[in-house]
Formats: structure tokens, C-alpha cells, sequence
């Protein structure tokens, strides 16, 4: 039997800067809703951090003496932890976040692409432990749109919302307290649009993703006898995970088979943590116990694959 | 690496997408405004409805709102926008066990009545004020004009109310204005009514020799005219008030440099307004009314122009003489050098403030005239200005006396005191009851 593998000779458009550069440009919806929502604070945040792990991966680069590679993934990937963050975030604890994500994630991991987990969900898991109580730095979506003080000193919440009381149309636009980036629907989904139309992302992933956990949520609903999972889809920011975290690099490293059962594993954590987690959390740590999964399985495979060789050698 | 032609369409797109974006969002913005604006009254009325009825609700935005402790205010208005009352949020401090007590507050638009109090619906219950202490204060103030005061403090309000008014006053409307302009162009006025012998109300503002620019008060309210401490609108409010509290300018102790220390809020120079009100004090006593004045006024300057007034083009939007003298020193000068006033030259009655007795009306203690401006400021005559005063209101504006919550003196004073920082928020910023 023959194996058919591609001839590496064989150059398509697609390649990784393209890659990178459809995702970078997948975000600028989300962007567009920080700056409308958020005004200038969003702004600053969204450069600071989009530049700030660009420069740091480059320093660190050229201190490992390694390829520095296209600019364009760590800034997607600032951009990422920017646009996951509380608008009122104190600049310093975005920074302390990126700072994580670049050196000690994906730096010390061995570069990009190395990674065994996303650096982004890394960086703002890094945040939400160390500084805890900046996950309340939410802000009423076009308030305050030229304030800037929030940067240096963070701000308190708003009054807590009941999203219950919220219309449709509110939930779908998402003016309702949230992080920069995660809240609109409408413009998540263009997101998701863009990058399958490009190619970069098989449309087939975020549906199993999705279709999974509404299914795991509508028989939660009915066995709960609840009727909350328009509710958490257009509020959790899970639509922000299918488009810009779950399917990366360093999480979902190939098509085919193995991604769909990655991205049916995510859906099932996302689906328990909902039980006990809310904000950042439910986004972020399902898809970082996925990748790790991903990575032991890829591992445990890859030894079960050369033991078998052996074995046949020894035999033969 | 990208080509050159994926570099050119990835920006391009990026771009578009950005512009495409931000529409979607401002419109869906745009689009959800109602559904917004429908909620949030729905929960307004879910939260307020019971302490003041309405249609809906606005919030009034102020940016003095903190400084009474208060978190929020929302004017109630009818179903055709009228306003109907107000609801205030405030937060007090519940001396018994130091922690903080929300309440909501309405008071009807009309009438300064108390329309409900309750615990506000975000407090945090820490408070050992309990909802019936609270209701039981309700019930003893619902419908009654705030401000409010309670148990002991009624007979002492009594006692000192009467002992302030001016002797000699006649009924009647009453005005003097500055006869030059300040340096800012503005002509300070007082206008003050006189009903039963008692100043009943007074106002003091000033307009422009400029008549393009707004009278001082909404060039204050507007920022464009700016002094130390609150808007002078404020401070101008917060005089005329006080005056009406202690009935006599002489009370105001006005120091040598022109302000006074007594009065919370104010820290404008005050020489002008003591001065313009012991104008119409005099003009009250001599019965030359706001009309006479006006009259005198018009014909000083057709004398200075011989006739010609009507030419002039003085009289503003408001009916007010925009006139300064400062270019006629000799118009109002007497032989030895001193000044007349509008009535004094028109009538030739040169009495004034001094030759009256400022004695109480029941003919107690003679107040001197020659207190004001003195070096130290002190008040003659009067010593229970602010002793007789609850949560800094003078009590001769209390309007309602409670008994209060049998044997709980603290809750009690805790819970009227929010109301009565609801009154005085509403009428030192919204200009109320003015």
C-alpha cells in the first residue's frame, strides 16, 4: 500500500502568513464593536496589547537566535487577550497578561506553532488568577467613551445586569455588559464567516463545536426543564471561542478527523463548565484543557504508532 | 511571506471590514435604542412606582449630585413629558451600627410633598434600620411638605421664626439695582417681595451691559461664568434663602472683604446683594415699589439725555434699564460727597436703613445696622441661626414636625436626615421652589 503525502515542493497561496493574516483581519469586527462600545480605552488596549506581544516575540527571537517569523500571528494574538479582557482593564494587568502568553507560553514552549497550548487563553488565564478582581472591570457598552482614566487605575462594575430583562435584539447586539470583544453576535459570526471564506477555517469545526453544545445544552434545558440556551449562546461569548481560540495552531493543529473530535470534546467541556463557571473561565479553560488533551493524545498515539513499528521489526 | 497582492487585498478588505462593522454596530445600536429605552423604564417602574408614580422616568444628570451622598435622581414625568416629582437615591449612614442605608426617596413636583421612601433596591440590608422603622416614618411624612424635623425640635423653630422680621416693612414688590457695571459688564439686581412685613422671597442676578451676553445666572449654569466653590446660580440661591431665614441683611454677617463664613456653599462676595437688599428694605419702608423704581430709573436717564430715552435702546429682552452712570459721577452725588440711590434722588426722602429700628417685630432686641461689613463678621441680635437648624435647613423652613419612631431618636434622625439632604439637593440644583 502506498502512502500519499504532498510533495513539499508544491507551493499554495494559503500558506501561514495567509493564514495569519485572515485571522488578523478576521478580529477587526470584534475590534470595530471594542471601539464603538468602548471608545478610546478599547483602542489604547487593543494596539498596547496587539503591539506589545509583536515586540516582545521579536525580542525574544533574536535573543533565541530563532526565525522571528510573520508579525502578524502575535499580533492577532494581543489583539486576542485584548479584545477577552474587561474594558476598564488597568493597562499594566493587560500587559502582565500578554508579557505571560509571549515569554513563558509560547517563548519558552519553543516558539510558535510549538505551544502546546493557546498562548492567548494562556495569557488571560494568567490574568484572571493573578489579578482576580479585574474580572469586574466591566462597563455599560457606549459609556464613557472617551474616558481613559481606567487605564491607569482600572474602574468598579457597573451595576449588576439582569440579562434575562434584555430584548433580543439587545442579546444579539450585545449591549450588555461584557468583555471588549466577545459580545456581539451579529459580528462574531461575520468573524467566522470571513475565515471560512478564506479558507483558513473548515466549516465543519465551529458547527460540530456549536451544534454540539447546543445539543448538550437544549437536553440540559429539558431535563432542567429550563429554557436558557438562546440565553447562553448569545451571551457566554462562545461564538468568540468557535471564531478566534478553539481552532489555532498550537490547539487544532491539522484538519480531518482528529479536529472533529477536538472540537466535539470542546463543546463537552464547555458544556460541563458551564454548570460551575462563568466569564473568562467558561471560554477559555475548556479550550486549554483541549489543547493539552490534544497534545497528550497526539503523544500517546505517536508511541503507540512507533511501538507497533518495532514490534513489526523485531518480527520481521 | 504574503504577496504583494495579498498584502494590498487583506489591508483593503481589513478596512472595509472595519467601516462595515462599526455601521452594523451603530445601527444595531440605533435599532435597539427603544427596545433599550423600554427596558430600562420597565425596570424603573418596576423599582420607583411605589415610591412616586409615573409615566416614566429621566435621570438628571448633575454633576453636584455626589456631594449629597446622593447615587441618583430621576425626574417622574406624565404621560404627555410633564414633570410630576422626583425620586432620589441616596445613601445615609445608619449611626447605630456605621453602615450604610440606601434609600429611595419621592417627592411630588408641585407640591414639595413626600409621595414614598422605602429601602432602595440594591441596599445591601447591613443597615439595623428595619423597613418598619422606615414605614413608620413614611406614614408620619406621607403627603406633608418636606423638609422635615422631629419630636423636640418643634418649639425651639417656633421660638426663633418670629424674632427675625424687620420692622417698618410694607407689602409689596421691591427692586434696586447697581448703578455701574461690574468688570465683567454685569448690573447686579435684587428684586424682593414683601408679604405681611415678612421677605418672602428674593432674588438677586445680574445682567449685561452687553445684551448678547446671558444674565449672570445662566452664564453660571451654561459655565461660562465661573467662581470659586458651587455655580453661582448656587450660591445666589443659597443667599437669597438664607436671607429669607433670617430676615435681616444685618444676619448674613457679612466680614470687611465682603463674604461671609455662616452660610454653607457660599463664598462669593456678598457686599453687592447686602447693599441692593438694604436698598429694597429701605425702598419697602419709603413704599417705593418695583415699578417706581423702574419709573425713576427711566427718568434720571431721560433727564441726563433730555428726553431722549425711547432712542437709547436700553431696556433689554427682560424690561430691565441696562444703564451704567459710571460715565455720570454727578448724577446721584450729594453736596458732600456722598451718594443717593434711584429712590433718594427721585423722592428727596434722604432716610435710610439707619434711621430705622431693626427691632424685632414683637420689640425685642434693636439690630445695628453698622454690623454689616464689620471686621469679624459676627451677627448681632441673632445667636440661634444655626443651633436652630436641622441637617444644615433653617427651622423656620421646616414644614413638617414628626414625633418620629417611639424611643428609637438615632433611626429616626437617620431616615429624616435622607430627607431632608432630598431637599436641599433639590433646591439648591434644581433651582426648586425659586
Amino acid at each position: 500500500m502506498t502512502e500519499r503525502v504532498k510533495a513539499p515542493f508544491i507551493h499554495t497561496e494559503r500558506n501561514d502568513a495567509y493564514s495569519a493574516a485572515a485571522h488578523l483581519v478576521s478580529i477587526v469586527p470584534a475590534v470595530a464593536v471594542g471601539v464603538v462600545f468602548y471608545g478610546l480605552r478599547a483602542i489604547v488596549l487593543i494596539l498596547f496589547c496587539a503591539l506589545l506581544f509583536a515586540l516582545s516575540d521579536d525580542v525574544c527571537s533574536r535573543i533565541r537566535h530563532s526565525s522571528r517569523g510573520s508579525i502578524l500571528n502575535p499580533l492577532f494574538n494581543g489583539a486576542v487577550i485584548a479584545l477577552l479582557l474587561p474594558p476598564d482593564t488597568p493597562i499594566y494587568v493587560a500587559a502582565s497578561g500578554v508579557l505571560f502568553a509571549s515569554i513563558v507560553v509560547r517563548q519558552l514552549s519553543g516558539g510558535r506553532g510549538s505551544s502546546f497550548i493557546n498562548a492567548a487563553c494562556a495569557g488571560r488565564l494568567f490574568i484572571r488568577i493573578v489579578f482576580p478582581l479585574n474580572e469586574a472591570a466591566l462597563a455599560l457598552p457606549g459609556e464613557h467613551r472617551v474616558y481613559l482614566k481606567s487605564l491607569i487605575m482600572g474602574s468598579h462594575s457597573p451595576e449588576p445586569v439582569d440579562l434575562s430583562q434584555y430584548y433580543f435584539s439587545e442579546l444579539l447586539m450585545g449591549r450588555f455588559p461584557s468583555f471588549i470583544g466577545t459580545s456581539c453576535s451579529v459580528i462574531l459570526l461575520a468573524g467566522m464567516i470571513y475565515l471560512i471564506a478564506k479558507r483558513v477555517l473548515k466549516p465543519y469545526l465551529p458547527a460540530c463545536y456549536l451544534g454540539m453544545l447546543t445539543l448538550l445544552l437544549l437536553i440540559k434545558d429539558i431535563y432542567l426543564g429550563t429554557s436558557q440556551t438562546g440565553m447562553f449562546l448569545l451571551t457566554s461569548g462562545i461564538l468568540f471561542t468557535a471564531s478566534y481560540l478553539l481552532f489555532d495552531d498550537d490547539t487544532v493543529k491539522s484538519f480531518g478527523p482528529v479536529s472533529v473530535v477536538q472540537a466535539f470534546l470542546c463543546a463537552a467541556l464547555t458544556f460541563l463548565a458551564s454548570f460551575r463557571m462563568t466569564g473568562v473561565d467558561l471560554l477559555i479553560i475548556p479550550v486549554l484543557i483541549t489543547g493539552v488533551l490534544t497534545d497528550v493524545l497526539d503523544f500517546t498515539d505517536k508511541v503507540i504508532k512507533v511501538t507497533a513499528e518495532d514490534e513489526a521489526d523485531a518480527k520481521s | 511571506m504574503l504577496s504583494r497582492d495579498n498584502v494590498v487585498r487583506f489591508t483593503v478588505e481589513a478596512i472595509l471590514f472595519f467601516i462595515l462593522s462599526a455601521f452594523v454596530v451603530v445601527g444595531g445600536i440605533l435599532a435597539t435604542n427603544s427596545s433599550e429605552y423600554t427596558r430600562l423604564q420597565a425596570g424603573l417602574v418596576e423599582d420607583y412606582a411605589d415610591v412616586l408614580p409615573a409615566y416614566s422616568y429621566e435621570e438628571v444628570q448633575s454633576a453636584l449630585v455626589e456631594g449629597y451622598g446622593i447615587s441618583n435622581v430621576y425626574e417622574g414625568l406624565d404621560e404627555d413629558g410633564n414633570p410630576n416629582g422626583f425620586v432620589v437615591e441616596i445613601e445615609i449612614t445608619d449611626h447605630q451600627t456605621g453602615n450604610p442605608l440606601n434609600l429611595v426617596i419621592g417627592v411630588d413636583y408641585n407640591t414639595a410633598q413626600l409621595t414614598g421612601i422605602e429601602r432602595a433596591p440594591d441596599d445591601q440590608g447591613m443597615s439595623a434600620i428595619t423597613d418598619e422603622d422606615i414605614q413608620m416614618i413614611y406614614n408620619q411624612t406621607r403627603g406633608q411638605q418636606i423638609p422635615v424635623a422631629y419630636g423636640v425640635q418643634r418649639q425651639d423653630a417656633d421660638d426663633t421664626a418670629e424674632q427675625q422680621v424687620l420692622s417698618g416693612l410694607n407689602d409689596g414688590i421691591y427692586y434696586a439695582q447697581t448703578l455701574s457695571a461690574d468688570r465683567s459688564g454685569y448690573i447686579d439686581y435684587v428684586e424682593m417681595s414683601i408679604e405681611n412685613g415678612m421677605i418672602t422671597m428674593v432674588q438677586w442676578d445680574a445682567f449685561n451691559v452687553d445684551m448678547n451676553i446671558k444674565n449672570r445666572r445662566e452664564s453660571s449654569l451654561d459655565g461660562v461664568y465661573e467662581v470659586s466653590g458651587l455655580n453661582w446660580a448656587s450660591q445666589s440661591y443659597i443667599l437669597c434663602h438664607a436671607l429669607m431665614d433670617v430676615q435681616n441683611p444685618d444676619l448674613l454677617a457679612m466680614k470687611s472683604d465682603g463674604t461671609t463664613d455662616i452660610i454653607d456653599g457660599v463664598s462669593v462676595n456678598i457686599r453687592t446683594f447686602v447693599e441692593l437688599c438694604v436698598e429694597c428694605i429701605e425702598n419697602s419702608r419709603a413704599e417705593f415699589d418695583k415699578d417706581m423704581y423702574f419709573a425713576g430709573m427711566r427718568e434720571i436717564v431721560d433727564n441726563l439725555f433730555e428726553g431722549d430715552f425711547e432712542s437709547l435702546g436700553v431696556v433689554n429682552d427682560d424690561g430691565f434699564i441696562v444703564f451704567t452712570f459710571d460715565g455720570y459721577p454727578g448724577v446721584f452725588a450729594l453736596p458732600d460727597g456722598s451718594q443717593m440711590n434711584v429712590r433718594q434722588k427721585i423722592t428727596g426722602d434722604m432716610s435710610d436703613y439707619s434711621d430705622f429700628d431693626s427691632t424685632a417685630a414683637d420689640g425685642g432686641e434693636q439690630m445695628s445696622s453698622d454690623s454689616r461689613g464689620n471686621e469679624d463678621g459676627i451677627r448681632t441680635g441673632d445667636t440661634a441661626y444655626e443651633a436652630d437648624s436641622i441637617d444644615g435647613i433653617p427651622m423656620a423652613e421646616v414644614n413638617t414636625y414628626i414625633d418620629g419612631i417611639e424611643g428609637d431618636i438615632m433611626s429616626t434622625s437617620d431616615i429624616v436626615s435622607a430627607i431632608n439632604t432630598t431637599y436641599r439637593f433639590l433646591k439648591d440644583y434644581l433651582n426648586w421652589m425659586a
